[in-house]
C-alpha cells in the first residue's frame, strides 16, 4: 500500500504540473488514498498475524500433551476457543470490520485444526497423515463457503495443496516415494470447491492463487509421472501450457469479454509450458529427443525463439508480467543450455551466437514496428 | 466485489456446530472403538522422536511389524497397500505371530484375529498404532524402561480389524490405561 500511495503521489505531481489535475482534485485523491489505504492494510496484516500466532499457541498447547487436564477439559478449551472466535467474527462483521472478522474466522479454523491434532494425539492415532490435513482443509473450505471469507478460502487452498503434496509424496516419506508414479487427482475436486467460493465472492487475487496452485500441481504431477516416462509426464504439461497460451493469444478478446483474464492466462500458460519444456530438456534421465547435440540445439533454439516471441507479444499487449516472466524463463534456459553444453564448447558458442543474432533480428523488427507506429500517431 | 460482510448469525452458529460436530464424531468413533473392540496385548520396542504438531511420542515397533519374505511373496516390492494380517495367539502374553498377509479377508478361528495394516514390499507392516504420545520430556524415561523391561501395548481391535491403543504394560503389569474421555 505504501508503494501505491507513493506512486499516486508522484503521478499527481506530474499531472498537476501538466495542468491535467487541479490542486483541489489532487487533494481529494490524496484524501481518498489515505482513507482506504494504509490503515486497513496494516490492521488486516496485524489481525491475520494475531490469528496465526493464536493458532500456533493452540498447536503448542496440543503438543505439550498436558496431562493435568482431562481429555474432555482439553477438548473443551479447543471447542470454547473455536466458538469464541466465531462469535468474535460475527461481532466484527456486524460492526463493519470485515478484515478483523476474517482474521477471527482464520483463528477459528486454526483451532479446528488444533482440535484434529489434539484428538489424534489423545487417542494415539497414527493412520495416514494426509487424512488429518484433508479433514482440516474440508472444515476450512466449508467455513469459507458458508461465511464467504476470502482469507479462509485462501487458507483452505493452502491446506489442500499441503494435503496433495503429502499424498503425492507418501506423507513426506521420500524413500518410499522414489517409485511413485501416480497423479493425485483428488486435488482437482478440492481445488474446485475453493474455486466455487472464490467465484461467489469474485475475489480477483483468489483467482491468481487458484491459477498458481493449479499450475504448480500440474508441473509437480508431470514430475511424478515423468519419473518413469518423460513423454507421459512432461509432454502433457508442455502441451497444456501451450494450449493456454494459444487460447489467450487467439481468443483473447472473446475471453476478456467474459472476464478480463486473457493476460493472466498467457502468463500462467507460459510458466507451465516452460516448466514442461525445461523438464524435457534438462531434468529427465532419458530426454524425449535423445541426448544428441543437434536435438538439444533445436529444442533450445525453438524454446528461446518462443520466449522472445512472448516478450514481443507482451510488449504489444502491454502485459508487463508476461515480459518479466519471459525474461526469467529466457535467463534460466540460457544458463541451463550453457551448463548442459550443446555438443562441444565450440558448438555451444556457435549456438549462442546464432540465437543472439536471431534475437537481435527480433529486437530490430520490434524497433521498426514501434517506430512506424509512432510515425503513424504523429501523422494522424 | 459483492458485499460479503454481513451474514446471519445462524450461519456462524452452523459453522461452529459443523466444526465441533466433525471433531466430536472423531472422538465418539474412537471411544466406541476402545470400549467395544476385542482386546489383545502386543510386545513392543520403542524409540523417541517428536511430531511437529502433536508433540513427543514413542514410536512403537511390534513383534508383528515384520512379515517374512514368504508371507510377502505376492506383493509388489514398491507397494504401500492395505492388507489383512491374520494373527494367531502363540500362548504366552503378547506373543501373537503372523499366519498370513492377504489382500482379501481370511477365515478366522477362535485363537486367531485379523488386523488391517499397510504393507511395504519389504514386509514392514503398519497398523496405525505405531505412535504413543507422551507428556513433554517423558519419552526417554519410557524408552529406558522398555530397554530393561518387557513393554507391551494393550490394543483394542474393532470388527473391521482396525486397531487403537488402550494402554501399556510393563513386565505384564498395566502401567497406564488411557481414559476414554
Amino acid at each position: 500500500m505504501f508503494r501505491y500511495a507513493r506512486r499516486v503521489e508522484s503521478d499527481l505531481a506530474r499531472w498537476q504540473a501538466a495542468g491535467w489535475v487541479s490542486s483541489a482534485d489532487a487533494d481529494s485523491i490524496r484524501a481518498d488514498v489515505a482513507r482506504c489505504g494504509i490503515g486497513v492494510s496494516l490492521s488486516t496484516a496485524l489481525g491475520t498475524l494475531a490469528a496465526v500466532l493464536i493458532g500456533f499457541a493452540a498447536m503448542s498447547f496440543v503438543a505439550a500433551n498436558w496431562q493435568s487436564m482431562s481429555k474432555l477439559a482439553r477438548l473443551g478449551v479447543i471447542f470454547a476457543g473455536l466458538w469464541g472466535f466465531l462469535g468474535l467474527a460475527y461481532t466484527f462483521a456486524e460492526r463493519g470490520l470485515r478484515r478483523f472478522s476474517d482474521a477471527a474466522l482464520l483463528g477459528a479454523t486454526a483451532l479446528y485444526g488444533a482440535g484434529i491434532m489434539l484428538i489424534a494425539q489423545m487417542y494415539h492415532m497414527d493412520g495416514h497423515p494426509p487424512d488429518a490435513v484433508w479433514l482440516w482443509a474440508v472444515g476450512t473450505v466449508l467455513v469459507g463457503l458458508l461465511l464467504r471469507s476470502n482469507t479462509v478460502l485462501a487458507a483452505a487452498l493452502v491446506l489442500f495443496c499441503v494435503w496433495s503434496f503429502m499424498e503425492m509424496t507418501s506423507g513426506f516419506n521420500w524413500i518410499s516415494s522414489r517409485n511413485a508414479t501416480r497423479v493425485h487427482w483428488g486435488f482437482l475436486p478440492a481445488w474446485a470447491s475453493v474455486a466455487l467460493g472464490v467465484a461467489l465472492t469474485r475475489w480477483r487475487p483468489g483467482m491468481h492463487l487458484l491459477a498458481a496452485a493449479l499450475s504448480v500441481w500440474l508441473i509437480f504431477s508431470g514430475y511424478m509421472v515423468g519419473r518413469g516416462d518423460a513423454v507421459r509426464g512432461h509432454l502433457p504439461v508442455l502441451l497444456v501450457g501451450l494450449g493456454m497460451m494459444g487460447a489467450s493469444i487467439g481468443y483473447g478478446t472473446v475471453i476478456d469479454r467474459w472476464r478480463q483474464i486473457s493476460g493472466a492466462m498467457l502468463n500462467y500458460g507460459m510458466v507451465v509450458a516452460f516448466a514442461g519444456a525445461f523438464a524435457l530438456q534438462f531434468v529427465v534421465d532419458r530426454p524425449v529427443l535423445g541426448q544428441s547435440g543437434a536435438w538439444t540445439m533445436l529444442f533450445g533454439l525453438v524454446t528461446l525463439m518462443a520466449i522472445a516471441a512472448v516478450i514481443v507479444w507482451g510488449w504489444r499487449t502491454d502485459n508487463r508480467a508476461a515480459m518479466w516472466i519471459a525474461y526469467g524463463c529466457f535467463t534460466i534456459e540460457v544458463f541451463s543450455l550453457y551448463l548442459k553444453k550443446v555438443g562441444t564448447l565450440l558448438g555451444t558458442s556457435g549456438f549462442f551466437l546464432i540465437t543472439g543474432l536471431l534475437v537481435a533480428a527480433f529486437a530490430y523488427a520490434a524497433w521498426r514496428l514501434n517506430d512506424s507506429k509512432a510515425e503513424a500517431r504523429t501523422a494522424s | 466485489m459483492i458485499d460479503v460482510l454481513k451474514r446471519p448469525i445462524a450461519l456462524y452458529a452452523l459453522a461452529a456446530l459443523m466444526l465441533t460436530g466433525i471433531l466430536t464424531s472423531m472422538v465418539a468413533a474412537r471411544v466406541a472403538h476402545l470400549k467395544n473392540g476385542r482386546e489383545i496385548v502386543l510386545n513392543i520396542r520403542p524409540v523417541d522422536p517428536r511430531d511437529l504438531f502433536k508433540g513427543d511420542y514413542v514410536r512403537l515397533g511390534f513383534d508383528i511389524s515384520q512379515a517374512s519374505r514368504e508371507q510377502m511373496k505376492d506383493f509388489d516390492a514398491a507397494s504401500n497397500m492395505p492388507v489383512h494380517v491374520l494373527l494367531e495367539d502363540a500362548g504366552a502374553a503378547g506373543a501373537w505371530r503372523i499366519v498370513s498377509v492377504t489382500m482379501t479377508e481370511p477365515k478366522v478361528s477362535a485363537s486367531q484375529i485379523v488386523l488391517r495394516a499397510t504393507a511395504s514390499g519389504s514386509g514392514w507392516l503398519r497398523y496405525g498404532i505405531e505412535r504413543y504420545y507422551v507428556p513433554e520430556g517423558t519419552g526417554p524415561k519410557l524408552e529406558d524402561q522398555a530397554r530393561t523391561n518387557k513393554l507391551s501395548a494393550i490394543v483394542a481391535v474393532n470388527a473391521r480389524g482396525e486397531t487403537a491403543i488402550k494402554g501399556l504394560k510393563l513386565d505384564g503389569k498395566t502401567i497406564h490405561v488411557e481414559p476414554l474421555l
